[in-house]
């Protein structure tokens, strides 16, 4: 998990710029799906068919699993970062967050453009802790006048923290884990199933574009898969001291009850949680509905005629600053839950 | 330089009315222009107005809205005043003493508040909130109010369009009216034998990007490129930063919005013809609110999307200034565009 995730935080990958995170993740999964492809908006959609070694069930049961069964699985792939609307003058870069970062995080944070031109965040002059926003800062990209900042970055670039993974032991910290954390439990459950004698149902893999800003990409992506059943990974604020956060750090997976427009169905929340007792895994139920809970499952929940969704979350401290931190034991539980769910016959 | 009758166009648009949900005027107009020109016309079930032209097998979606922002009628106040709401973001500072037209009868009215005169020094420096604002038709009563309009009667601003200089022009609506015109001048004017080209005139854009969404999901292009109007604060008292386009200076390539982060190599692509044919262009530094290309990129399996504008100074208000050459270049780039995407020069 470790590595998966060592290599998939330090890859360049704002929303809407998801191509090199695309690429990356599609070489890691090819080994273990049958088909992979990148859709019109940028989505990996991979597929692993179902393998069973119990008799096929009746297609005609009314209850029950039923032949191809399709779950959904969905960590949206981009980042946040700093998009440059203007280029002053004096050479330096005014930007507008894209995604969901902080402002209060950026002063003073490193930051690398796409062919890795380095900046650093800083507020203007004469701006007041209290006054802070993303309009009060600029990126200093060492030039002095617009041309020689010109040569070095452009309207629509986006930079981003310079990226690096953190190593506490258990806990990783790295701007990129909101939700690179995500799509590395994705990735391990793809491995896990592969080399699993039974998963029944078809399982997509989907890695969605834009998740960072608002559900978006999920949304087509779950239109043109129409599954049964879609569970999303995602990443959500753990408390770091007197809020009313109640997700904690290091104490497994959070089974999302109450998100940002979205309320766990009950059937899928008793999926999870059995999941989770057979496992034998220290799990958490996340109600308190904070802005940081927005997830693609409100997406993919009201695609085509609708599907059952839930929501996973990877607690991490920091999540919306330039630094998130994650435990792998949480990442390492997320991923057994799904396994544990995978591997046998779903019925809701 | 403009052709003299698409200024004709764009001055008859402007003094039609056209608020969500009652866009018929303008509708009817723009069908009257296009009728007849090679084109297959329809609206559909929500009221976008569509226009075909060419059966080549790239489909592509070209929308501008058809509703402007105005008022609509809420209740009476014995004395025969009306209660109105706003429809669409409107900003109250500039409502008080307007000259307003009301219903389909089109009654003459004002927008009415206390005499300056009753109001104490701290309460002159103050934003009357919209709802402290009643509309007066003269009305002695209630029921004399009633019975010449009804509740949810559109009110529609009373401007009327004129030509300031030999560029700039004055009116209501221009957002999006000047998207309908450049819409409307390219499948006058243009033929592209490879492309299916889907002009949409579409309803209900700034009551939530409504129109557009369902005009994609039933005509189901490969790609949309959405012209509007945006607001162009070049004037005293606005920091640079915050100006977000600038009047004259050419179409106003957006690099995402509150709703969409442009699809990058559409909007690398309008650059790019931008600058080999000479083309004046800017960026759009402002990155919230909305256009149809946030509602049509999410439809089906997902459409590519890009927002391209022509600035227009006090937008969202009574009356708006924009210039023709802006609107002329949009239309040029509009077409360089569409006939990059023709001669397969630019492929998705």
């Amino acid at each position: 998990m470790k590595d998966t995730l060592r290599k998939l935080v330090t890859i360049y990958g704002p929303s809407g710029r998801e191509a090199a995170v695309a690429e990356e993740i599609t070489a890691l999964l090819r080994p273990y799906v049958d088909e992979i492809h990148t859709d019109a908006l940028g989505n990996v959609i991979a597929t692993l068919d179902g393998k069973s070694t119990a008799p096929a069930p009746d297609g005609g049961a009314a209850e029950g699993p039923r032949p191809g069964f399709r779950v959904m699985l969905c960590a949206h792939m981009d980042q946040s970062g700093l998009i440059v609307t203007e280029v002053t003058p004096e050479g330096l870069l005014r930007f507008s967050v894209v995604g969901r970062l902080r402002a209060t995080s950026l002063p003073g944070q490193r930051v690398r453009g796409l062919s890795g031109t380095p900046g650093l965040v800083r507020l203007d002059d004469g701006v007041e802790v209290r006054d802070i926003a993303s309009g009060k800062m600029h990126i200093e990209v060492g030039a002095s006048d617009r041309d020689a900042a010109m040569a070095k970055a452009r309207p629509g670039d986006v930079f981003l923290p310079t990226a690096s993974l953190l190593d506490f032991g258990d806990c990783q910290s790295s701007p990129a884990l909101d939700n690179r954390a995500g799509c590395a439990v994705l990735v391990e459950v793809a491995r896990g199933l592969k080399s699993a004698a039974s998963h029944p149902s078809i399982t997509h893999f989907v890695f969605s574009v834009q998740g960072a800003v608002d559900p978006r990409g999920a949304h087509p992506a779950a239109y043109g898969l129409r599954p049964d059943l879609g569970l999303v990974v995602d990443v959500a604020r753990a408390k770091t001291g007197g809020s009313k956060i109640d997700l904690t750090l290091g104490q497994g997976p959070a089974i999302r009850i109450r998100g940002d427009n979205y309320i766990a169905p009950p059937r899928v929340r008793d999926l999870l949680e059995r999941a989770a007792i057979e496992a034998n895994l220290r799990y958490q139920f996340e109600v308190t509905a904070a802005e940081e809970t927005a997830s693609d499952a409100s997406a993919i929940e009201i695609a085509g005629a609708g599907t059952l969704t839930g929501v996973l979350t990877l607690p991490a401290r920091g999540c919306w600053t330039t630094s998130a931190t994650v435990s792998l034991a949480d990442l390492e539980a997320t991923a057994t839950l799904l396994l544990t769910i995978l591997k046998a016959p779903i019925t809701l | 330089m403009l052709r003299p009758d698409a200024v004709a166009l764009l001055s008859r648009l402007s003094e039609a009315c056209g608020l969500a949900g009652d866009e018929g005027d303008v509708r009817a107009a723009l069908r009257e222009t296009l009728e007849g020109q090679a084109c297959e016309i329809y609206t559909d079930t929500i009221g976008n107005l569509i226009c075909r032209k060419g059966n080549g097998p790239v489909r592509v979606m070209l929308d501008a809205h058809m509703d402007e922002v105005g008022l609509v009628v809420a209740g009476y106040h014995d004395s025969g005043l009306l209660r109105f709401k706003e429809s669409g973001g409107l900003d109250p500072r500039v409502l008080p003493g307007r000259s307003v037209l009301v219903g389909r009868g089109k009654i003459s009215g004002v927008i009415g508040t206390q005499a300056v005169h009753l109001l104490d020094r701290s309460e002159r420096d103050k934003v009357i909130p919209a709802k402290e604002l009643f509309i007066d038709i003269g009305a002695r009563s209630r029921d004399e109010a009633a019975s010449v309009t009804t509740l949810g009667d559109p009110v529609y601003f009373a401007t009327r369009f004129e030509r300031l200089s030999d560029t700039i022009v004055k009116g209501k609506a221009f957002d999006d009216r000047v998207g309908c015109v450049v819409v409307a001048h390219t499948l006058l004017e243009h033929d592209y034998p490879d492309l299916t080209l889907f002009g949409v005139f579409s309803v209900q854009e700034e009551v939530g990007l409504r129109g557009a969404r369902v005009a994609a999901y039933h005509l189901a292009p490969h790609l949309a490129l959405a012209i509007d109007g945006t607001s162009s604060a070049d004037v005293p008292g606005v920091d640079p930063p915050a100006t977000s386009s600038h009047l004259g200076q050419g179409p106003v390539i957006s690099l995402l919005d509150g709703t969409i982060v442009m699809h990058q190599r559409m909007r690398e692509q309008l650059v790019a013809l931008a600058e080999r044919h000479g083309l004046p262009h800017q960026y759009r530094r402002l990155t919230t609110a909305g256009t149809d290309a946030g509602g049509i990129f999410l439809q089906r399996v997902g459409v590519p999307a890009c927002t391209m504008s022509v600035p227009c100074r006090y937008i969202h208000g009574p009356a708006s200034l924009a210039s023709l050459d802006d609107l002329d270049n949009t239309i040029r780039l509009t077409h360089l565009f569409l006939e990059s995407l023709d001669k397969g020069e630019f492929t998705l």
